[in-house]
């Protein structure tokens, strides 16, 4: 058994450690608090690129770019949001378990759409060539694990809440989409849904279609629902002409998606590291009462015996 | 009530509101020039390049540098969609100016650079100079 010595240094190493997950879970919440502002700080955005596009929506219908171009599936870009830090939970295993579940069963990889038209991929699974782009340190591990191409790497996804830190991202991926070096780029990030729950969600950048950005755009902001598709046009003067207007819109597009899912993961990020410090909290505090407990019992047990041997002790001298 | 007589202006980047203001007119940098608008005029969707925005109500004015973005008109309601917009009395004129020289440095190894990295160079340095431009401007009125 151990002795009172051990016991009380087991306790105050636990006390030591559970003052630095507490103080660990409430950076966790003000992070959070923070991350969760700048998503809605995003809403005017969306709701405005939303209602531009939607004015140009004639326009779109017949307009051919390379951004609206659906090809086969051979080649699939894989943009990963990760962490840059660990002691966060779950957030990056149920990345990559979500990643491992598409990739083997990768037949929502392969189908192409936009709206109606669909382009299901005739290409075998295992010819399939996909490439990954990783976003925080930790998307390289689990690129790594993944055993997948690693193109482009992103270390330190906590500075990409500026629009500019995310135009290198977007170059790659709008340039080697126009060159037709992938017929699709998705990405996967997780979903802030609520402070409990986050969710892994993959989401299709390019081709541009029009169900999944309506999607992501009504994640944005509510209100853009309101802003369907359908809505009818005003007479809007456009120029240059609708086609460099929306030449020039679509880029934006792409970024303010790929913006949105970095800080949606941001947010899911911190929110997951702030429940995981707080049960790394409680768990401490468990311990240290068990400890405690166990400490006084072998104190007493101490007090006792000893009681036991001055009483004997004097018994046997009178 | 709304006022008919002036245009509801707002200014946003994916990062936050920039500004939101009543207005009577607004001069802005579209591809083909410049274009200004006037309350009551006809619905109009444009792309801006990078360039000056300039605000004006009554004897009021406001500068402001984009680096390019849209903008949207309809019924007396402006919004204008932008990458990065600064205005005038935020722009760092030291900041700026330091910037543009360091730009020019580089510039001047023209042949050392990638044409990637030139273009990048340039765009930066076409920033800067708008942005002291706008602020010279700013500084002139006070």
């Amino acid at each position: 058994m151990a002795s009172g010595k051990d016991i009380k240094r087991r306790i105050k190493s636990i006390d030591g450690t559970r003052k630095i997950t507490r103080a660990m879970e409430m950076v966790s919440a003000a992070k959070m608090r923070r991350a969760v502002a700048s998503l809605l700080n995003m809403r005017p955005y969306a709701h405005s690129a939303w209602r531009i596009l939607t004015n140009l929506a004639r326009a779109f219908e017949n307009y051919k770019h390379g951004f609206l171009e659906v090809r086969e599936v051979r080649n699939i870009l894989i943009l990963v949001v990760a962490s840059d830090r660990g002691l966060c939970g779950s957030f990056n295993s149920q990345l990559y378990k979500k990643i491992r579940e598409q990739l083997q069963n990768p037949q929502n990889l392969k189908v192409n759409r936009i709206g109606k038209k669909r382009i299901d991929s005739t290409v075998e699974d295992k010819d399939l060539k996909m490439d990954f782009v990783a976003i925080g340190k930790k998307g390289e591990n689990i690129v790594r694990r993944l055993k997948g191409n690693l193109v482009a790497s992103f270390p330190d996804s906590s500075n990409f809440s500026e629009v500019s830190a995310i135009r290198p991202i977007l170059r790659i991926v709008a340039d080697d989409y126009l060159a037709k070096k992938y017929d699709k780029v998705v990405i996967v990030y997780t979903d802030y849904v609520s402070a409990m729950v986050q969710q892994a969600k993959v989401r299709q950048i390019l081709p541009i279609s029009k169900i999944d950005l309506e999607k992501q755009i009504a994640e944005i902001d509510v209100l853009a629902k309101e802003y369907g598709l359908n809505e009818p046009l005003r007479e809007y003067k456009i120029e240059p002409s609708p086609e460099e207007v929306l030449g020039n819109i679509f880029p934006k597009i792409i970024e303010m998606q790929i913006l949105h899912a970095v800080l949606e993961s941001n947010a899911s990020e911190h929110s997951a590291r702030m429940l995981a410090m707080r049960n790394a909290t409680e768990a401490a505090g468990e311990m240290s009462e068990d400890l405690n407990l166990a400490y006084n019992q072998l104190r007493q047990a101490k007090i006792t015996q000893e009681i036991a041997e001055i009483s004997a002790g004097s018994a046997a001298l009178e | 009530m709304k006022n008919e007589k002036k245009i509801q202006l707002k200014i946003v980047s994916p990062e936050k509101v920039i500004l939101e203001k009543e207005i009577y007119q607004a001069t802005l940098p579209v591809a083909d020039g410049i274009v200004t608008i006037l309350p009551n005029h006809r619905s109009y969707i444009g792309a801006l390049k990078l360039g000056e925005i300039i605000l004006k109500n009554g004897s009021e004015e406001d500068y402001l540098a984009v680096t390019g973005g849209m903008v949207e008109f309809n019924h007396n309601e402006m919004t204008v969609l932008v990458d990065e917009a600064q205005q005038a009395h935020e722009i760092d004129l030291k900041k700026a100016e330091e910037a543009r020289k360091r730009a020019e440095e580089v510039m001047k190894q023209k042949h050392t650079l990638s044409e990637m990295e030139y273009a990048t160079v340039t765009a930066d340095l076409e920033k800067q100079l708008l942005l002291i431009k706008v602020s010279r401007r700013h500084m002139g009125r006070k």
